[in-house]
């Protein structure tokens, strides 16, 4: 292993602190702007879109599940 | 029947199937897909940082580090001026090169990570048998989706990385350009202003940037290939304001910074050149002319006088080296006793003698270069003296008694002035034709140059009892020069040099020491340094 300078250390040390500096900032958005909440509301969005694409058929009798939301029939 | 029944019943199963695998897919799947694809970037990103982090905290110790012995043998981008033969040994800066490698290392060492997890992972999936892979399938969706959200993430991370090592990159450059322009215009402003260059008194190679020998621990086989000299320290990729030498040391970048700390030396020869060599107004005198002219007589006067004016007050003025404290106590001596200057030897190059002029804080080094008259005809031996070329102000020294005019008139009847005299026997022109020839032959622009032309041996001629015996002025000096028959040579200096001031001096010890120095104070004159005050004695 090669020792390096001091002013390699000093650079290195200085991008850490970048580093960290966006790290932080970038945790305090994800928490001020609720990040994950949204996110995982977007996920949550995402499954039930699926799940009503998958089951949510034209024509299923009233009161089924599948027929829970066509227009006209309450 | 019997086969309806196995058909309806396979196609049920097949139904059945169909119907769990939807089921799992729209149920189990997608949402268990859908975390691990979020949890897999998290640790793809994670996988970056820790990478990053080992490696910027110095705990990875893999990492490819470009090394002095690296950047000796070219592997540092960038264009080296031929003067200064290759890169120096010593450390480039971290974001000239280190960066790029720290980068390109986190990158690498990240995807393999990621690249590991995967064939982990897949591995063992791809050996199950292909009945449980069929029945399985749905749920191994989820693992494809965390092991794409984790190559996604560590792409992301990288870019992000990539993003931030450039900005912080690009701002050093920036700060750095700025700082070396600043330090290398300073640098140089200094140079021109005070003319300050360093020259070598043993090669005459005239440097703007000399070398510098680093003062730290080097072993023999470092300075035998000279990595232990800092060609160019200027602020560059190896340092903007200090540079790391291989062997650890610090160093200065600049020559004006430089210059207080190490020893210079000349790129060229590698020999020492003086302390204060490219920091200090740099005066180069070659004095030229016959064989017996005078000219070794003429610069032990005028640097016996111009040492001894400082005794008088003003600027200090000492010998540079120990070759010119020698000489100094020698013409010390010699110009005491009244004797002739000794003859210069033809066999050997000549040395440089040089005095500095001025304080602690700024100076001048004048080197006064004094060829034998032989050396100085023969064009095979004048082609090495390579300091008439880069001189501002050259002296051109004259023996009266070569003239063939004063010695046809007066040889009869002042037969012991002209033994004492022990007149040059080369015709003045003919030896001012061989330096002049010189000079052009070798491209030197003498127009920009100066000339001092110095008729010598004033004490002796004045014994010959001339009617038209000239003054100090120089215009009755080139008028005397013209009726002495020397139309040609006059002529010829006059177009050949920029500016010629004629002198008449006599360089004995009684000599009126304003008019001893008088050719060396018009040269240095245009110079700046301030001179020591000379005494005007009227001992004549």
């Amino acid at each position: 292993m090669t020792t390096v300078p001091p002013s390699h250390r000093k650079a290195r040390a200085v991008l850490i602190v970048v580093i960290v500096l966006l790290m932080i900032t970038a945790g305090v958005l994800v928490i001020r702007q609720r990040l994950v909440v949204r996110l995982v509301d977007r996920g949550a969005q995402i499954v039930e879109q699926v799940r009503m694409l998958a089951v949510d058929q034209p024509g299923a009798p009233v009161g089924s599940p599948a027929g829970r939301r066509q227009p006209g029939r309450e | 029947m019997q086969i309806v029944l196995i058909v309806v019943a396979v196609l049920l199963a097949v139904a059945l199937y169909l119907y769990l695998v939807f089921l799992a897919l729209v149920f189990v799947a997608t949402p268990l897909t859908l975390i691990g694809a979020g949890l897999g970037g998290v640790a793809g990103m994670g996988i970056v940082l820790h990478r990053a982090a080992a490696v910027l905290t110095g705990t990875d110790r893999d990492v490819p580090v470009r090394t002095p012995a690296e950047v000796v043998s070219g592997r540092l981008a960038g264009r080296v001026p031929a003067r200064f033969v290759r890169r120096d040994f010593a450390w480039p800066n971290y974001f000239a090169v280190q960066v790029r490698l720290d980068l390109t290392h986190v990158a690498s060492r990240a995807l393999a990570s990621c690249r590991l997890l995967v064939t982990r992972t897949t591995g063992p999936i791809t050996a199950w048998d292909p009945r449980v892979l069929v029945v399985v399938w749905p749920f191994l969706v989820p693992v494809v989706g965390s092991l794409a959200g984790l190559t996604a993430g560590v792409l992301l991370a990288v870019v992000v990385l990539a993003v931030v090592f450039a900005l912080v990159t690009g701002l050093a450059w920036l700060a750095g350009l700025a700082v070396a322009a600043v330090l290398t215009t300073a640098d140089r402003a200094w140079q021109r202003v005070f003319r300050a260059t360093g020259t070598c008194p043993r090669c005459y190679v005239n440097s703007e940037v000399p070398a510098y020998r680093c003062p730290g621990s080097h072993s023999p086989q470092d300075v035998q290939e000279g990595r232990d000299l800092h060609r160019n320290l200027r602020p560059g990729r190896l340092g903007v304001i200090w540079r790391r030498c291989g062997c650890g040391h610090r160093l200065p970048t600049t020559v004006l910074r430089a210059a207080r700390s190490l020893v210079a030396v000349c790129p060229t020869c590698q020999q020492p050149l003086h302390r204060t060599a490219a920091v200090d107004t740099d005066i180069r005198i070659p004095v030229f002319g016959s064989a017996s002219a005078g000219k070794t007589h003429l610069i032990m006067a005028s640097l016996v006088t111009l040492v001894r004016a400082d005794s008088g007050g003003g600027g200090s003025v000492v010998a540079a080296d120990e070759h010119a404290e020698r000489m100094l106590r020698e013409f010390t001596e010699i110009f005491d006793r009244g004797d002739r200057a000794p003859k210069t030897s033809a066999a050997q190059q000549p040395l440089a003698v040089t005095v500095r002029i001025g304080d602690n804080r700024r100076g001048a080094l004048l080197h006064v270069f004094d060829a034998a008259g032989e050396a100085l005809a023969d064009p095979d031996e004048n082609a090495r003296l390579s300091y008439l070329d880069t001189a501002r102000t050259l002296l051109f020294v004259l023996d009266p008694f070569s003239i063939p005019q004063v010695r046809d008139s007066c040889m009869a009847g002042f037969e012991t002035v002209f033994a004492d005299a022990n007149a040059a026997t080369e015709h003045p022109e003919v030896s001012y034709q061989a330096t002049a020839q010189r000079l052009r032959d070798h491209g030197v622009d003498t127009r920009r140059q100066r000339l001092g032309f110095v008729v010598s041996k004033r004490d002796l001629l004045e014994r010959l009892q001339l009617d038209d015996f000239p003054g100090s002025d120089s215009s009755a000096v080139q008028g005397w020069l013209r009726a002495r028959g020397l139309v040609n040579l006059v002529t010829a200096a006059e177009r050949d040099f920029g500016e010629v001031r004629y002198f008449l001096v006599s360089s004995m010890r009684t000599t009126d020491e304003e008019d001893l120095f008088a050719p060396f104070r018009w040269l240095l004159d245009s110079e700046p340094v301030t001179l020591p005050t000379t005494t005007r004695r009227g001992a004549r």
